[in-house]
């Protein structure tokens, strides 16, 4: 014969039971600062000064930086993103004392219209940017990597360019993104412009 | 290295059987088949095709060298679009890409410059996205030597065939008076060099292009089997003798010299356009039928001439060459010489059809020197636009002459010493001139004549008895000396012994006199012109940078019509812009213009205009803009290794789109590296495949760090990424990212 089995009880010893709290909270608090820390990660900015147009414009870290466009002034992008790569730019547009916003927006429609595939221009509309006027043109368009030599499917692309006149000239603000990606990408520029100076 | 030894899983080089190992490495077939790309002129808005040929990229920026007569529009070639394919894999049929504009031609050289400026839709390029394409390096022409070994590499088939490549080997040098002795460089090949190669390339051992395959298509040929009809082009759904048909050249055995293609592509380069602002008062006289005349030999040329007329030459003879006049040729009329040796074809000193690179009227020789001509009777046919248009029989063979001759005749202006002064062949306006030649060989009383010319029309004739006291050698002069002086223009004189022609010269009678040397062009000087409207601009000899155009104006006198004068444009000594043209304004006046302009503004350099008038360099001044030297071209480097590969998910091995591998140029380390442009020697990104190319070569034993980063995945990062010459080229890499 077996002896019998003697009744288990499943509670706990005080100091048992507060070591699973701990356990749990210091999980949940490392969960916690692991976001945070990943959000602080993707969200730290690098600032770009020019002592010369006088624009300061904190950027994401990690975005490459170029200054050597002719048709900009400074432009970054997100060339750790998978597919097309999320882009800021900023580029200086002279201006007659006749010109308006929305002329400098029209052009850039014409320029574009001859070098974007399929470009299309979905919204035009008069917004205020730090207590300043501006144009805000939305549009899409299809992107390819220009490389003969690989086999690159092409993106949709929405845009957003802002235009502000100042001090004789027009900024004319960029942001682009893959379409699919735009709203969750939309949050780098409004932190963008957010801090931007000029 | 380490990276290589990590993630190099296969490296397969690009190799030519039958090229020595060293050669291999620097012969990169791969990178010229890349750089090699395949023309269509279409027409209209169905795109039907007009006519086509090769072509071959010689800057990263889309220009691309070919030949004149297949892309710029004609008679021959009516089409109004440049359609370009390249070869993204050797192994397969050219792709169509890209269209393409003239950036600059020389129609009479059949040589072209295009520049890609459009998507193959249509759609403008943007400069800024448009990636580094393969380019060839040049090598000096003039450097090439008979029974070299080169390399035809072009299109042998309408677009159906992958890119060929083709050994051929140096055979000998025509010249011409277009460009001296090395004009044309005839080849011959293990094959047939098909026609529809023109326009592409002809490499030297090193992978260096040395000339661009050249043959035109005569009006005879549109209505021979030459003459392709792929396409109904009328639209009426059948595709027959009513449809036009793509006119292709004989098989290609000439080469015209990539040195003749340099100052294109400088203009090019640099984006320098020179604008005519003085229109032409007079035209040229109604178009006629092109003919030549007065078609002879001769042993040797000075300056252009024929240093005296022969029937016959000894054996053992290395030059010869024939001269010719010829009248209302244009740039499009496309000329052919046959030569027979005792009647049987002579392909070395033959020229195959070729365009008419000699202006409208004037003089031309065509031959050779260097080369053992073997006895025979020499049978010359000149053919114009595929028409006979006439012949000259000289022989070769037999003993030194001793005939009486005339030799040498050069012209001046007799100094008060009684010497012969001036340029030679270009003289002021005055009352006399004077020709001296050389004789030999002369005997007394020989009966002797000369006639002298004046555009084209006699204007004296003496016959003479040699006299004793001149002796059998040596120097004579005779002089010009007409009633109300010299008029400005064209002259000649011809000098006959017994009837028959010895020797024959020409000169230019132009400008006030200043000692012997004509004054044509006066108060030459630059202006810098800073809006595009302004007709006049400020004068100096040094500017600042940021001039939009800069100007040169200049007054002349006494030029008669239809005299050739040439512009020659230099920068930093390099010869960009060269125009020979008959002069088409009145005699004398002020304020001619030319402008050069270029879209970015004119680059800092040191600038030079040059004037001639008949060959005879007349005026020359120069300006510094800016630094006063041209800025380094960093990304105009065609050598090194090409790198490419394929970046896979370690799990999934399938290849991972939209990852950008980044170069960081040699001064930086990846712990130095900031994410700036600047920083950076190139990046690719992978295509859906995973595949990338980077598309600049990189440079042997050049420390390179890369970067291979990308959302997901654990980032890949090396320093000291070097090559050397044992590396394959192109290399290739497999990369592996695992996720993170």
């Amino acid at each position: 014969m077996f002896p019998p089995i003697p009744e288990t009880t499943s509670s706990l010893s005080f100091s048992q039971r507060w070591a699973h709290y701990v356990t749990l909270g210091a999980i949940l608090s490392m969960v916690l600062l692991g976001i945070v820390l990943r959000e602080t990660i993707r969200w730290r900015l690098t600032v770009y000064q020019d002592a010369r147009t006088g624009i300061v414009a904190p950027y994401p870290a990690n975005w490459l930086l170029d200054q050597s466009g002719a048709d900009y002034v400074f432009r970054v992008r997100d060339m750790q993103a998978l597919g097309f790569k999320t882009t800021i730019q900023l580029s200086i547009v002279p201006v007659g004392t006749a010109t308006t916003e929305r002329n400098i927006a029209d052009r850039l429609a014409y320029e574009r219209s001859q070098t974007l595939i399929d470009y299309r221009q979905l919204s035009t509309e008069s917004i205020i940017v730090d207590d300043v006027s501006a144009e805000q043109v939305t549009y899409a368009y299809i992107s390819r990597d220009t490389s003969p030599f690989t086999e690159a499917i092409p993106t949709v692309v929405l845009g957003t360019d802002i235009v502000v006149l100042t001090r004789g000239q027009a900024l004319v603000i960029t942001f682009r993104s893959e379409a699919g990606q735009y709203q969750d990408n939309y949050e780098y520029f409004r932190r963008f412009l957010a801090g931007l100076e000029y | 290295m380490m990276l290589r030894c990590l993630l190099v899983v296969i490296a397969l080089a690009a190799g030519v059987s039958g090229i020595s190992a060293q050669t291999a490495e620097l012969f990169n077939l791969e990178r010229i088949q890349q750089a090699t790309v395949f023309i269509a002129q279409v027409e209209g808005t169905r795109l039907n095709t007009r006519c086509v040929g090769s072509g071959v990229l010689v800057r990263p920026d889309g220009v691309i060298l070919t030949n004149a007569h297949h892309t710029v529009p004609s008679a021959t070639c009516p089409g109004d679009t440049l359609i370009i394919s390249i070869t993204l894999d050797p192994t397969q049929p050219p792709v169509p890409k890209y269209r393409a504009e003239i950036a600059q031609v020389d129609a009479g050289l059949d040589l072209a410059l295009l520049r890609i400026t459009r998507e193959f839709d249509g759609r403008s390029i943007d400069p800024t996205t448009f990636p580094q394409l393969p380019f060839v390096d040049q090598a000096p022409s003039s450097d090439v030597q008979l029974d070299q070994t080169v390399t035809f590499v072009g299109y042998t088939d309408l677009g159906n065939v992958p890119v060929r490549s083709i050994r051929g080997t140096v055979r000998g040098f025509i010249a011409e008076a277009i460009g001296g002795e090395r004009s044309w460089i005839k080849t011959s090949s293990v094959e047939p060099v098909s026609g529809i190669m023109t326009g592409g390339g002809v490499y030297n051992e090193a992978g260096q292009l040395i000339g661009i395959p050249t043959s035109a298509p005569t009006a005879a040929q549109l209505a021979d089997a030459n003459c392709l009809r792929l396409e109904d082009m009328n639209g009426d759904g059948v595709v027959n003798s009513a449809d036009a048909c793509i006119p292709i050249g004989d098989d290609i055995s000439v080469v015209r010299p990539s040195d003749f293609a340099r100052p294109l592509i400088r203009s090019a380069s640099f984006d320098l356009t020179v604008r005519d602002l003085t229109q032409a008062v007079r035209s040229e006289a109604a178009a006629e039928r092109p003919r030549v005349a007065r078609v002879f030999a001769a042993p040797s040329v000075v300056n252009d001439v024929p240093s005296t007329v022969v029937a016959s030459l000894p054996a053992g003879t290395t030059s010869l060459y024939l001269f010719f006049d010829y009248f209302n040729m244009t740039p499009e009329a496309v000329y052919e010489v046959r030569v027979t040796v005792d009647g049987i074809p002579n392909t070395t000193f033959s020229l195959p059809p070729v365009r008419w690179s000699g202006g409208r009227n004037g003089m031309w020789y065509i031959g050779s020197s260097g080369q053992p001509y073997p006895n025979g009777n020499y049978e010359y046919r000149i053919f114009i636009d595929g028409v006979a248009a006439a012949s000259y029989t000289v022989t070769v063979g037999g003993p030194l002459p001793t005939a009486p001759a005339f030799s040498n005749v050069v012209f001046g202006i007799l100094n008060p010493d009684g010497q012969l002064a001036g340029s030679g062949y270009v003289l002021p306006t005055g009352s006399i001139a004077t020709a001296r030649f050389i004789y030999s060989n002369m005997q007394p009383d020989l009966p002797w004549t000369v006639v002298w010319y004046y555009n084209n029309t006699q204007l004296v004739q003496t016959n003479d008895l040699w006299r004793l006291e001149l002796g059998a050698n040596g120097t004579q002069s005779i002089s010009l000396q007409p009633q109300g002086g010299l008029p400005i223009g064209e002259y000649r004189v011809e000098l006959y012994i017994s009837n028959i022609l010895s020797a024959t010269g020409d000169f230019t009678i132009a400008g006030s006199q200043q000692a012997a040397l004509p004054v044509i062009f006066s108060s030459v000087e630059f202006q810098r012109v800073d809006a595009a409207g302004e007709t006049t601009g400020q004068p100096g000899t040094s500017f600042p940078d940021g001039a939009v155009s800069l100007q040169v104006q200049f007054n002349w006198q006494q030029i008669a019509l239809g005299t050739l004068w040439r512009v020659e444009w230099l920068v930093d000594d390099a010869t960009f812009f060269v125009q020979e043209q008959p002069w088409l304004l009145a005699e004398s006046g002020q304020g001619y213009r030319l402008r050069l302009v270029s879209r970015g503004g004119i680059p800092d350099g040191t600038y030079t205009i040059r004037l001639y008038v008949a060959g005879l360099l007349v005026e020359s001044r120069t300006v510094t803009v800016g630094i006063g030297q041209l800025r380094i071209d960093r990304f105009a480097v065609p050598t090194g290794v090409t790198l490419r590969g394929r970046i896979i998910d370690y799990e999934t091995q399938t290849g991972i789109e939209g990852v950008t591998f980044v170069l960081i140029s040699t001064d930086f380390s990846v712990a130095d590296f900031r994410w700036e442009q600047s920083q950076i020697f190139a990046l690719a990104v992978t295509d859906r495949n995973g595949n990338f190319q980077i598309d600049r070569p990189l440079q042997y034993d050049a420390p390179y760090s890369v970067l291979v980063s990308a959302v997901g995945y654990l980032p890949l990062s090396v320093d000291g990424f070097s090559l050397t010459p044992e590396d394959p080229n192109p290399l290739e890499m497999l990369i592996t990212l695992v996720r993170d």
